[in-house]
């Protein structure tokens, strides 16, 4: 094979996966324009179209395919029709934090079904048998399923063009994505417009799905290893711009696919190194105006509502309770043999501290990252690094991830913090997603596996306790390291909690929440907005790497899962699900959370479905999270008198004690 | 006499907790133009977005046609044959003229034959000249007259401008003048807010001057044209020779 | 004649091809009360964003207290002494009225506070923060009120906190912008009382469509048209000006 030949290949090798793309930032990029939704659940409609078209052509074999090619989008488009109608409308006006929540927890939900109906390995779709077959065009062979996915593509793109550019609908669409209130004035519902787009991007996604899953095969992974690649081309392109989206897709298509044959080391990290500097440089990315882009939102963040019923004081009493009992568990644990409970607690501790680091950022400082496992992860392999090449001590492996956490926060922040909302939340993702991909490439960092079996030390220079030597015998029971191990773990969430509180109610924290109530104000009153931002961001980057750092050395390794963007999505349910703004209202949710996918996971195998429709039904309607369910209660119409009497009871008690 | 098409009694409205609309009350019979002046920030839009829906008022009541509007969304409203010409046009930037056009005659009222297209635009010769340029690239005063082509190709009952003028140079102005007062003879009726006292009363059969949220005075144009002491106390101007 | 505390010299604005602001040298005394009027689309609004800092001017200078500051973002203008109200209410709505005006207070001051304090020690026990604090809930006669969340405030007692917050930033010279947008004429009386009684002893600069308001308060009036100055003046010089009449009213033939 000639050197144009092999080039030829790769290039057309380019274009098909670059199709797939354009297939589905084509519907990701429309939705965004017309409704301002991030849709991160675009993935999982994407394998949805493969599986329903993997049912469909397999009973019906030899024109099967083609039969489901047809019908599996239109199901997907029904699909889509449906969670627009039920959940994603129901959000609009609100912060498009809202909608990345929401479907997040759709991505749990569509994901777990898949696995439960078609199970969790890979399944060949095989490819129908006239186009099973190599081709030769222009002097060179080449598979004939390749061409028709280039054609399909091509025809598509080309139908959608027309009609966005041509028809009525399309019409109406691009006027709305302009001034959506001018089209109501006009005497039009915009609203059965925006379930059409939704279903129409939704079988867009079907299709991609379909032509992706006969070239490779249907996983119920499928979803998730495209979704990343699909908002980088969205931004690339421009948010919302459908020109953008074809360009970014075939664009980023031909660059990984080159950059695997070429220059495979960059392969996985050309196209984030691409998407950072466009943001940093353009946001509004290469095709995109600010119009559409741009438009204002009047909602806003809603912050959890942590007084109203609960008094300071019965919420300090309940902190202690807390951590009385966190300090007892062990004890506990020993007594009823259930010793698995402290492990489960470690875990909680670890998530609740990340979750408090978010808080920070995203409760506070009012900057949605939705690449914070940057920081875990990094953290994580900062320590590990530090306890095999420098010291076994925890301690200054967790001094190094802190402070190495908080360096790339400062020059994460220093970029990004400039550019506001959506943008910054991409460019936090396209940051965490570059690490993710750098991981494996490195030896240092062990690839795929990993960094693992790390022995940790308590101590420094040779004064403290090596777990591994530990043993203490107290009464009826007999500790090992892992209750230094345990306490130790408490005491620094408990200490970073404390930490937080602090740097809240200083000065720093109450121009934190001056910026949370009003940014303009804030500024207008002499303080630099910018500057606290970048502040904020990097303590939490710091304590994300302190929960990153333990987890590490608790475990005795690290790995690229680490640093998964799945990771950035749960801590940011963790934390609105326990009421953001708050700091112990995420570290709450984190308790509830993982407790929940513990618990639920030992009884149900679908218990993603579970915590996925939990968490839709409370980013509708319990958005300020758990920590105001008391006052929900109390504002509810028949259950809120009774609350409403105890508490003035209560009150009244605790007035007379004084 | 015949019940006024458009009617607004005691219409309390405003944005969160700022009250802009305290209590205005007016008339609009069918045929006619109607004027409501005032300066800046006195609600004469707000009383425009409160009729169509994009408010939801306070207190009071909205009628057109015999019909309670008051409560209906702004969709609705439009549906009903009432079409605004909003406040510094609103044209859709990345649309045609002519889409810009045909976009309007989606909507509107359902149940009656609209003009067509072609036959709007041909009104407007600068519109016609231009039907494939993007609604961005026109000037302030094509863009105004593609605002109004837009409203009226859903042949509405009740057509409402809002500072149709503002901005414009003043041979422009005169353009827009004799274009209300051409679809008023075509038998349109028309709401008009105006900010320009003379394009105002000019183009006025009956007048409303509108202060802190209220009608303060109204009546035909010609008698507030000619009595010196409203001109003056409402609105600081001189009309005298 | 003493420095003026704002000068602008050749103040120009351009957006695209619009000139939103045409080569403007204003200039405003210090200790007077000056409003700058015209109708919409006159360039009152980005003028007073190129004096606030939140625009950079095309063209031109603005310079404060004898200092360049335009190329300074807006919390440094303000730390400067240039503070500015909001034409709709805009305080920090979930916090205490103390509070609302501690922050701003703090904002004062904060640069003096070291690493461990801005950090770590509570924002409520700083002495010279609370005492100016509690001087201005005095002063703007919201002392009474220090507890309540300010969004459960009375409107005018919002526009009241409004006013506190700008006074707690201890300016030389504050930017009113439009204070009354929006009020009955009563509650345009009383913020206008309000704005005499607790900011009379500094320099203001109302930016305002309210002729008669105008007329009412200001020492010097500029008017501007078509983002240029039309006439500046005493009220009774402004209003007997042919010119303004015309601009301001449009098409009304004298």
């Amino acid at each position: 094979m000639s050197v144009a030949t092999a080039v030829a290949e790769q290039v057309l090798n380019g274009l098909v996966v670059g199709m797939v793309y354009v297939l589905l930032a084509a519907g990701l990029s429309i939705i965004f324009g017309v409704m301002d939704v991030i849709n991160f659940a675009h993935g999982e409609l994407f394998a949805l179209g493969a599986y329903f078209a993997f049912a469909i052509a397999g009973p019906l074999g030899g024109a099967g395919f083609w039969v489901a090619l047809v019908v599996a989008p239109l199901l997907v488009g029904v699909i889509g029709m449906a969670i627009e109608r039920l959940t994603v409308k129901r959000l609009y006006g609100r912060d498009p934090l809202y909608h990345i929540l929401l479907t997040f927890g759709l991505v749990l939900i569509i994901n777990d079904l898949i696995t439960s109906v078609w199970g969790k390995s890979a399944q060949p779709f095989p490819i129908p048998a006239a186009l099973d077959q190599p081709i030769a065009l222009f002097g060179f062979t080449y598979s004939m399923y390749n061409y028709a996915i280039i054609v399909i593509g091509s025809v598509l793109a080309l139908g959608t063009w027309l009609l966005l550019s041509r028809t009525q609908f399309g019409m109406i669409i691009r006027a709305g994505s302009e001034d959506r209130e001018m089209v109501r004035n006009l005497g039009i519902n915009i609203d059965r417009y925006y379930t059409l787009t939704f279903g129409f991007g939704a079988a867009l996604a079907g299709v991609a799905g379909i032509v992706l899953g006969a070239f490779q095969n249907v996983s119920p992974t499928m979803g998730n290893a495209v979704i990343i690649p699909a908002f980088v081309i969205v931004v690339l392109g421009g948010l919302g711009s459908f020109r953008g989206a074809v360009a970014g897709g075939l664009f980023v298509g031909l660059v990984q696919t080159l950059a695997r044959t070429y220059t495979p080391f960059l392969e996985g990290l050309i196209v984030f190194l691409l998407m950072i500097v466009v943001l940093v440089v353009k946001p509004t990315g290469l095709f995109g105006t600010s119009i559409g882009a741009g438009e204002h939102h009047d909602g806003a963040l809603l912050h959890g509502a942590g007084g109203g019923v609960l008094s300071s004081e019965t919420r300090a009493k309940l902190g202690y309770a807390a951590v009385g009992v966190l300090v007892l568990v062990p004890f506990l644990a020993e007594l009823t043999g259930v010793t698995y409970s402290v492990t489960l607690l470690e875990d909680i501790l670890i998530w609740a501290l990340f979750a408090l680091s978010l808080d920070l950022v995203l409760g506070y400082a009012g900057l949605v990252s939705l690449g914070h496992t940057l920081f875990y992860g990094v953290g994580a392999y900062a320590s590990v690094l530090t306890l095999i090449h420098i010291s076994p001590s925890v301690f200054v492996a967790l001094v190094v991830a802190v402070i190495v956490c908080a360096a790339i926060a400062w020059f994460v922040g220093y970029l990004s913090i400039r550019v506001s909302g959506v943008f910054f939340a991409m460019i936090t993702l396209g940051f965490a997603e570059l690490f993710y991909n750098a991981v494996f490439k490195f030896d240092f960092t062990g690839g795929s596996d990993g960094l693992f079996g790390v022995d940790v030390f308590y101590g420094l220079a040779g004064l403290g306790i090596d777990p591994s030597e530990f043993e203490i015998p107290l009464g009826l029971f007999v500790f090992d390291g892992g209750i230094v191990q345990y306490y130790f773990l408490l005491a620094v969430v408990v200490g970073s909690y404390l930490l937080a509180r602090r740097l809240i109610r200083a000065p720093f924290g109450s121009v934190l929440q001056a910026i949370r109530e009003s940014e303009d104000r804030a500024s207008f009153i002499g303080y630099d907005v910018t500057a606290y931002k970048r502040r904020a961001f990097v303590v939490s980057g710091g304590l994300a790497g302190l929960a990153g750092g333990l987890f590490a050395a608790n475990n005795g390794y690290v790995a690229p899962s680490f640093l998964h963007w799945i990771n950035s999505g749960e801590v940011i349910v963790m934390t609105v699900l326990g009421g953001m703004g708050t700091l112990y209202g995420p570290m709450i949710g984190a308790g509830v959370f993982v407790a929940a996918e513990d618990i639920l996971s030992s009884y149900i195998d679908q218990w993603q479905l579970v915590i996925g429709v939990l968490f839709v039904l409370f980013v509708i309607f319990v958005p300020r999270g758990l920590v105001s369910l008391p006052q929900t209660v109390a504002d509810h119409p028949t259950f809120g008198s009774v609350v409403r009497d105890q508490t003035k009871v209560t009150e009244t008690e605790v007035e007379q004690h004084d | 006499m015949t019940d006024p098409l458009l009617s607004v009694r005691d219409l309390v409205s405003g944005y969160g907790s700022t009250r802009v609309l305290q209590g205005v009350n007016l008339d609009v019979d069918k045929g006619s133009v109607v004027t409501l002046i005032g300066r800046n920030g006195v609600g004469k839009t707000t009383t425009l977005r409160s009729i169509l829906g994009s408010v939801s008022p306070t207190s009071g009541t909205v009628t057109f046609d015999g019909t309670d509007i008051t409560e209906l969304s702004p969709e609705k409203t439009a549906q009903e044959g009432i079409a605004l010409v909003p406040e510094e046009r609103r044209v859709f930037p990345g649309l045609t003229v002519r889409e810009n056009v045909e976009i309007g005659r989606i909507g509107g009222r359902r149940d009656i034959e609209k003009p067509s297209v072609d036959e709007i635009i041909d009104e407007f010769e600068n519109l016609a000249r231009h039907h494939e340029s993007r609604g961005a690239n026109l000037s302030g005063g094509e863009q105004q007259m593609l605002a109004i082509a837009r409203a009226l190709v859903s042949a509405p009952d009740l057509l409402m401008l809002d500072e149709p003028t503002e901005g414009l140079a003043p041979s422009i102005v005169k353009q827009v003048q004799r274009k209300i007062t051409e679809l008023n003879d075509e038998g349109v009726t028309i709401l008009l807010v105006e900010q320009n006292v003379q394009v105002a009363l000019d183009a006025a059969d009956y007048v409303y001057i509108l202060d802190k949220g209220q009608v303060v005075h109204e009546g035909p144009a010609d008698e507030v044209a000619a009595s010196e002491e409203v001109l003056d106390r409402y609105l600081g101007v001189s009309l005298a020779e | 004649m003493t420095e003026p505390i704002l000068q602008t010299t050749n103040l120009t604005k351009e957006f695209g091809k619009l000139v939103a602001v045409d080569d403007v040298n204003l200039e405003v005394e210090r200790g007077e009360f000056r409003s700058l009027i015209g109708p919409n689309g006159a360039g009152k609004t980005t003028t007073f964003n190129l004096l606030t800092g939140a625009l950079r001017p095309t063209n031109g200078t603005v310079t404060f207290n004898g200092e360049d500051v335009t190329g300074l973002p807006p919390h440094e203008r303000v730390r400067k002494g240039l503070g500015r109200s909001f034409q709709i209410t805009n305080i920090f709505s979930g916090l205490t009225v103390r509070e609302n005006v501690r922050l701003s207070a703090q904002a004062a001051q904060h640069e003096g506070f070291r690493p461990t304090e801005e950090f770590l020690k509570r924002a409520n026990t700083f002495e010279e923060v609370n005492a100016h604090t509690q001087r201005v809930l005095d002063r703007s006669g919201l002392s009474g009120r220090g507890e309540e969340v300010a969004d459960n405030l009375a409107y005018g007692d919002k526009r009241r906190l409004e006013i506190a917050i700008v006074l707690a930033t201890d300016p030389d010279m504050v930017l009113l912008d439009e204070p009354t947008a929006g009020m009955s004429a009563e509650e345009t009386r009383a913020t206008m009382d309000l704005i005499d009684e607790v900011l009379s002893d500094r320099t203001l600069l109302l930016i305002e469509h309210d002729i008669d308001l105008v007329m009412r308060v200001s020492d010097h009036i500029t008017v501007l048209h078509r983002g240029a100055i039309l006439a500046e003046g005493t009220p009774d010089e402004v209003s007997e000006d042919p010119e303004v009449r015309r601009a301001y009213f449009g098409g009304v033939e004298a």
